[in-house]
């Protein structure tokens, strides 16, 4: 994909849904996307050329939002949403799974992040969250197997 | 469940930034600023390929070596690595069974679960009184189930209701109530909490209340 356009059209909305749901904020998903690819823009030339352009971004993105949650340390505490602002009377099915997924485990939200919401590889989820590939069947098989269990679904396996 | 339904439940999550703002925050740049950045990158590149890779939490106790301050020093951890702003709230249950630990934290209607995967913040419950009781937390894998939630003032006791109709006593602290059991992983049908002159019972999504 030579284009940075095209790039940017075809992959930001996947981008987007894994960082929110990795980091369970709306304001700071929008803004570490919009930040990553700014980034990948500027170094575009050469960025089309890497493998995975898109694994790129999602690590630039999740480094950005780690960087400004330690950059606003000292500002007073404040309610972190974990969740996201839904109406939690809602009981939209849809609704539901998101905030089910919201409340997963770290590590298993973020290999959902990933490997579901963004496709990548277990490979490429594995190297970008420093585990191994088998480490990340593990965590989508747990997180899978909660989900399932949730919404009223035997649990295979 | 599988992966297609998770999919579709976050398709309308879309990120509205128009490619002209990205361009412009791109262009934006300072070049002395990029020029430095090239710099990093070609120096990141030399050494971990292109990007950062991002730290690394330290692991989480084996169940051999697991002992109270090694795995209180863990959630610590994951609670700095995922919320930095924000600390742990009092320890308020400790669930083991063979392999399998949970630490549960919580304060003001804020629970914290800590496992070996990572922690997890539920933030407290909006829907007001008829809320209260609701199991809030399931662990479904491994050979423990268990659920955490919030208690009434003055509650004397606690017991959860399987689907099985076996029934579970709870442990209380606080505001809150835990109770956890093996062989049978399924949500609780009902939860029942008794105070000095009433029966709160959580059945079909809501809680009710009655006279005792």
């Amino acid at each position: 994909m030579d284009d940075f356009g095209e790039f940017y059209a075809v992959t930001k909305d996947g981008v987007f849904r894994a960082i929110l749901v990795a980091t369970g904020d709306r304001a700071g998903a929008e803004d570490a996307s919009a930040e990553a690819y700014a980034r990948a823009c500027a170094r575009w030339s050469r960025l089309r050329e890497h493998p995975n352009p898109k694994a790129w971004v999602l690590r630039t993105a999740l480094n950005v939002r780690r960087s400004w949650w330690r950059r606003t340390r000292r500002e007073l505490l404040g309610a972190v949403p974990e969740h996201g602002a839904e109406d939690t009377a809602s009981i939209d099915l849809d609704a539901d799974l998101r905030r089910a997924v919201a409340a997963l485990p770290t590590r298993q939200r973020e290999v959902v992040a990933l490997r579901v919401l963004a496709d990548l590889s277990a490979e490429d989820t594995g190297e970008l969250l420093g585990i191994a590939p088998a480490t990340v069947h593990v965590h989508l098989h747990r997180a899978l197997s909660a989900l399932r269990l949730q919404f009223g679904e035997e649990v295979v396996g | 469940m599988n992966v297609e339904d998770i999919v579709r439940a976050h398709a309308d999550e879309r990120l509205a930034v128009p490619l002209a703002e990205i361009e412009r925050r791109a262009g934006r740049r300072p070049r002395r600023f990029a020029y430095a950045g090239v710099a990093v990158a070609i120096a990141l590149a030399a050494v971990v390929g292109i990007g950062a890779v991002p730290s690394e939490p330290d692991p989480a106790p084996t169940a051999a070596a697991l002992d109270s301050e090694a795995f209180a020093r863990f959630c610590a951890a994951e609670q700095e690595r995922v919320h930095p702003l924000m600390a742990l709230p009092p320890l308020r249950f400790r669930l083991q069974d063979g392999d399998f630990v949970v630490w549960v934290y919580g304060h003001r209607g804020r629970i914290v679960t800590c496992r070996r995967d990572g922690i997890v913040t539920y933030e407290p419950p909006s829907g007001g009184w008829t809320e209260t009781l609701r199991p809030r937390v399931l662990a479904p894998e491994g050979p423990l189930s268990w659920v955490v939630g919030m208690i009434p003032r003055g509650t004397e006791r606690v017991e959860v209701v399987l689907p099985s109709g076996r029934t579970v006593p709870a442990d209380t602290n606080e505001e809150f109530y835990a109770a956890s059991w093996t062989g049978e992983a399924a949500m609780p049908v009902k939860v029942v909490a008794t105070t000095r002159d009433q029966i709160f019972t959580f059945e079909d999504g809501y809680t009710s209340a009655r006279p005792r």
